[in-house]
């Protein structure tokens, strides 16, 4: 196995609009070779600098064009909606129990990862919460009901028809004129994209309901891994935890941060940085209580018939009883 | 062996041309509904998509076959007519490569697909073996037409028919060119003629 | 690297390689000799994705949308209907061919099938009439860039996909600038028609009750545009989507004018695919050579050299529009926004520069590549059209208008609300 040489490593991040790879992902990676002395070099882009979507880069970590990939498991999904499981919609409204969520998926997204891409799953963290953004007032989860909402992946879809609205897959670009000409009614995404992408030019209303966490995952090709030492795997393992952990710190404040900045009466980023002017709607105990059952009977009814018996069984042993939930096929 | 393949093509170019005017009707019904009774068939656009690819896999074919590919000619018309001739069998030899290239890389996409019964992420949750498999087949048609022109004008160079490389792989004159924008890449009477001419 | 990269390019072009060919072997023989990475196994991938890509759906939806139109006669009686209420104006029929260019180019989303469209239908008055042929030509080759600047504009879509500016804003950042550009035209046109009469041809007195008559051939390119843009605006569709419904309403105008038939749908198929295909391999090959510069770190370089020359942000301005220019004149347009626009708009927008106006600006400098010898599709298009006579013509012609170009860029540069007050009053 190798020893003396240098490894190199290519990495693909995410988006570089976002300060997970700005300040983490990118840093981390370029900064590598200088913290183990030149025992790990690495090169890393964004999904934007490489015109990727997303969807491809487990793909193409499997044939080794990239040795060490970030991603959603969510874009991932198409091989087995096993990937959904720790991110499935509405099921987590903090982002500790989200930790939780995530700690107890780790083993079987692992296999998950080990048998569909011969990946080696290092690192699971979130981006900041999904919730919705909506053109017109509303009060709670009742007035979702009848409205067109901008959704990205089937499980908020589930979400969406569940509350009783229409899901509407709009891409991301044309969030502002589908939300401002009235093709959409809400538009559901990560805080601070919402923030960054100035959404508050064409939406009022702030529901701060977590219909979804944008849960995301580091992995490298499992022959890279191989390649390596006991004692590099576990080096290597340990500068990812710290990662790891740093990025869940952020995203939490970033969640904070960018509600302030759609909602409050300034904004932390910066003097200069500009104010959403939005409303903020927290949900009630009430609203939560029908989420919970929208969650149950709707978003893991439907995910549990997806994905199989044996595999929603798994989720109740694992997230189920983090949650207190169940996913069965009805 | 060139008239049935000319066939073929004109056959495919056909279907994706009303399969493309079908999704247009999709899509358009699709927002009449959505802003009259509030209904959205979830997928308009991945549909869209799926037919869009296949569609324009199938077009390739046509656009080899009529020589439509852009080539710059800026320096290929200063040199005499035997090296042009062999810089149009050069071009489709590259032509031909990329699409081999393609399709060998395309096959694991499909492969993948099929063994692991891939779905997209999408409400529509659509099983992506169908669409990509089909995707596939007219990528390696296109490659087959390449390669077929490629062959044959490869012989026709050996052969020292110049004018017969040029028909297949050449750079269409201005006057051709007029013809293609005006009957819809087909300058009809001629392209008929000579595509099927020997064999 | 670069030099390689360029060197690579220059020789495959050169020797007449396609440039969808020659742009994906560029992606291949780079990333072998400068990765370790088998960056070739990526090009299935990225085939599928953007061969899917809904945003990309457009090209084809207008491409068929000009031929329904063109093949239904509609665009021939839209030029006798300019014809007869521009011709009056020193310069003749040449006004109509920029008026009846920015009309269709409301209806279009390219700029080929602009010059193709309206220079087939003006071409026989050329020689009827007795115009400088030069100039007449320039016309609608300059007149036919417009085509990506007026809403809609494939263009326009792909610069929004590519760099995740809104389209909408972009179509309507576009109204104003590409209204100014033709009459920019029209003004370089009269200019030229002062300074030498001779070139102003022949002129036809229509009387009003035939201009009143003819108003009504004017609907047709009008109702497509509202279809097209008007139901982004109403909050119909999405650009995307009003792609689409152009196609619908075209083929319901062809019924109307009775022109349908199975013949003529054959031919737009014909040439719709055939058109799709070429753009489409070439969009393709270009995001793949997008995926492997990024990848051997060209991009990167070309960032930090453009960033450590230390400019001001005008600056910087100049050499990127200086560094199009040139480009334009030896690459096709399409490539040319595919392989630069996402290397170039960040440093632009990192400089305070607006992403919308920066759209703008960069459809006006390839619209300029449109007609800049020695490579300049709409040169050739307009060429193709003839029956006779020599490509330098056209040149020569289209000239003139290159300098009004280079104005509009000025205009743009020094008032940047010709782009963004529509928008702003929008969004
Ligand atoms: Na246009
Ligand atoms: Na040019």
């Amino acid at each position: 196995k190798a020893d003396e040489a240098p490894v190199k490593m290519s990495v693909i991040g995410t988006w570089n609009s976002m300060t997970n790879y700005n300040d983490r992902e990118a840093p981390f990676w370029r900064g590598i070779s200088k913290d183990t002395e030149g025992k790990v070099i690495a090169t890393i882009g964004s999904y934007s600098e490489f015109g990727l979507k997303g969807f491809e880069v487990m793909r193409m970590l499997k044939s080794g064009v990239f040795d060490y990939a970030y991603g959603l498991p969510g874009y991932v999904a198409s091989e087995n909606a096993v990937f959904e499981g720790a991110d499935l919609s509405s099921v987590a409204q903090d982002i500790g129990t989200e930790r939780k969520v995530a700690e107890a998926y780790f083993p079987t997204l692992e296999g998950a990862f080990e048998k569909y891409f011969n990946a080696k799953l290092l690192q699971l963290y979130p981006f900041p919460s999904q919730i919705l953004y909506c053109k017109d007032e509303i009060s709670g989860i009742q007035d979702l009901k009848g409205k067109k909402i901008r959704v990205y992946a089937t499980s908020l879809g589930d979400f969406v028809e569940g509350v009783g609205g229409t899901s509407v897959t709009v891409s991301f670009g044309e969030v502002i004129p589908a939300l401002e000409k009235g093709v959409v009614d809400c538009a559901i995404t990560g805080t601070m994209s919402a923030y960054t992408a100035k959404w508050y030019q064409a939406a009022k209303y702030v529901y701060s309901l977590r219909v979804g966490w944008g849960l995301a995952f580091g992995a490298m090709n499992m022959d890279k891994w191989n390649s390596l030492s006991e004692t590099q795997q576990a080096d290597m393992k340990a500068r990812l935890d710290k990662l790891t952990d740093s990025m869940w710190e952020a995203t939490a404040q970033e969640d904070d941060v960018a509600i302030k900045c759609l909602t409050g009466k300034e904004c932390p980023i910066g003097a200069d940085a500009p104010l959403g002017g939005m409303t903020l709607v927290e949900p009630s105990a009430a609203d939560l209580k029908v989420r919970d059952q929208v969650a149950n009977d709707v978003v893991l009814a439907r995910w549990a018939e997806r994905c199989g018996k044996d595999c929603a069984d798994n989720w109740n042993e694992t997230v189920g009883k983090v949650l207190n939930m169940n996913a069965v096929a009805k | 062996m060139m008239k049935p393949l000319n066939l073929f093509i004109h056959i495919i170019v056909q279907v994706g041309g009303w399969a493309m005017l079908a999704s247009a009707c999709l899509v358009t019904y699709d927002v009449i509904t959505r802003k009259l009774l509030n209904i959205s068939i979830a997928g308009a656009d991945e549909i869209s998509g799926y037919v869009f690819a296949i569609s324009t896999a199938c077009a390739y074919s046509y656009a080899l076959l009529t020589r439509a590919n852009i080539r710059i000619d800026f320096i290929y018309n200063r040199f005499p007519i035997r090296v042009r001739r062999i810089l149009d069998v050069v071009s489709i030899f590259f032509t031909t490569g990329l699409f081999a290239v393609i399709c060998y890389f395309a096959y694991n996409l499909v492969s993948d697909a099929i063994i692991y019964q891939s779905r997209s992420i999408t409400p529509l949750q659509t099983p992506l073996a169908i669409p990509q498999t089909i995707w596939f087949a007219a990528l390696c048609f296109a490659l087959l037409t390449a390669l077929t022109l490629l062959i044959l004008s490869f012989a026709a160079l050996l052969k020292g028919k110049d004018d017969r490389v040029n028909e297949l792989v050449g750079i269409p004159s201005l006057d051709e060119e007029i013809q293609a924008e005006l009957h819809g890449g087909e300058d009809t009477a001629h392209s008929q003629a000579h595509l099927v001419e020997k064999d | 690297m670069l030099p390689v990269t360029i060197i690579v390019l220059l020789v495959l072009i050169g020797i007449s390689v396609p440039v969808a060919a020659a742009l994906g072997w560029l992606g291949l023989i780079l990333g072998h000799f400068f990765t370790m990475m088998p960056i070739h196994r990526a090009i299935g991938d990225i085939v599928w994705t953007n061969s899917i890509e809904f945003l990309l759906v457009a090209i084809p939806m207008f491409v068929m949308l000009g031929e329904i139109l063109l093949r239904s006669g509609i665009t021939t009686r839209m030029y006798d209907a300019m014809a007869k209420w521009l011709s009056w104006l020193p310069g003749g029929l040449m006004h109509s061919n920029i008026g009846a260019c920015a009309l269709f180019a409301a209806t279009s989303g390219s700029s080929v099938a602009t010059a193709a469209t309206i220079g087939t239908v003006a071409e026989p008055e050329m020689h009827k009439r007795k115009y400088n042929e030069p100039l007449f030509l320039g016309t609608i080759a300059a007149g036919g860039t417009l085509g990506i600047l007026i809403p809609p504009s494939i263009n326009l879509i792909v610069f929004g996909l590519l760099t995740n500016t809104s389209v909408s804003e972009l179509y309507l950042a576009g109204f104003v600038p590409g209204l100014l550009m033709a009459g920019l035209f029209m003004a370089t046109v009269v200019i030229a028609c002062i300074l030498k009469p001779e070139w102003g041809g022949e002129r036809v007195p229509y009387n009003l009750s035939e201009r009143l008559a003819s108003l009504v051939h004017l609907l047709p390119p009008i109702f497509i545009f509202l279809v097209v843009v008007g139901s982004i605006y109403a909050g119909w569709a999405t650009p995307t989507e009003a792609a689409s419904l152009g196609v619908v309403a075209s083929l319901l105008l062809a019924a109307v004018h009775r022109s349908l038939s199975w013949q003529m749908m054959r031919e737009v198929f014909r040439g719709t695919m055939r058109t799709t295909a070429i753009i489409m391999l070439i969009i393709i090959a270009a995001v793949f050579l997008n995926f492997v510069l990024t990848a051997i770190g060209l991009t990167a370089q070309l960032t930090d050299f453009i960033t450590s020359l230390g400019l001001s942000p005008l600056g910087t301005l100049m050499l990127i529009v200086v560094f199009y220019v040139i480009l334009g004149c030896f690459m096709e347009t399409f490539s040319m926004l595919i392989t630069t626009a996402t290397i170039v708009t960040p440093i632009v927008v990192s400089m305070g520069y607006d992403p919308v106006w920066f759209g703008i600006l960069l459809m006006v400098l390839l619209e300029t590549a449109l007609i800049t010898p020695p490579i300049g599709i709409n040169l050739f298009v307009v060429q193709s059209i003839r029956s006779q006579g020599v490509l330098k013509d056209v040149m020569v012609g289209a000239l003139p208008f290159v300098f009004t170009m280079f104005a509009m860029v000025a205009l743009l540069i020094a008032f940047p609300d010709l782009a963004l007050w529509l928008p702003s009053l929008f969004y």
